[in-house]
């Protein structure tokens, strides 16, 4: 448990936990995989309360485009738009975490073309690290 | 990201004052980041806490966008 308030005390300080994973001081925090998804959790609990949820969604959406796919997906399915939003907003915030997970290998693509004489794993170290970050 | 989405969509704040919001932290966050893991000149510093500001900007519009189609998708 210290090791998880550790870590994210330390995604707080800007850099840190890459620095120290870099270095070799491995041991006191999650590893980064485990940051990433630690912060990922702690978004589960609380894309609801942030109106991640399917009607805020579309309340949301003013262009309309949403209620129309969702409706759509909901005839095909022979789904209750009740059931269907259940479902939905149960499914969501997993799928928008892995969405979002491709952003750790652009932003170490990028760091790559700045920094080619540093590792790409050093690079993919920091960007799960700023996208723990960045999921809050 | 997250808590400036849920600001805006609780209290209906326009998505450009939470877009603003999250902008303001995640700019010093880039640059203080970038700094303390690759020590270099103040410039490059700024270029590439831009570049990723942008970045990140755009993957999470992307990923907000296939999340959602994807969720429908598989439902």
């Amino acid at each position: 448990m210290n090791t998880v308030l550790r870590t994210l005390r330390g995604l707080f300080h800007p850099g840190l936990l890459t620095v120290e994973f870099l270095a070799g001081r491995r041991q006191p925090y999650l590893s980064p995989i485990k940051v990433y998804f630690a912060c990922a959790a702690i978004f589960f609990l609380a894309a609801p309360l942030a109106g991640f949820t399917l009607p805020s969604l579309i309340a949301n959406d003013t262009s309309g485009e949403l209620l129309r796919l969702v409706t759509a997906r909901a005839a095909a399915r022979g789904l209750d738009a009740a059931v269907l939003s259940q479902r939905f907003d149960l499914r969501l915030p997993s799928v928008y975490t892995l969405a979002l997970g491709s952003g750790v290998l652009v932003i170490a693509l990028l760091l790559q073309l700045f920094r080619r004489h540093v590792p790409f794993g050093a690079h993919v170290v920091f960007a799960l690290h700023y996208f723990g970050m960045c999921i809050w | 990201m997250t808590a400036a989405a849920g600001a805006s969509r609780r209290l209906g704040v326009p998505d450009e004052a939470a877009a603003g919001a999250a902008i303001a932290v995640l700019v010093p966050y880039a640059f203080i980041a970038l700094r303390r893991a690759y020590p270099q000149s103040m410039p490059g510093i700024l270029l590439k806490s831009a570049a990723m500001i942008v970045l990140t900007l755009a993957v999470n519009r992307v990923a907000d966008a296939i999340a959602i189609r994807l969720t429908l998708a598989t439902l």
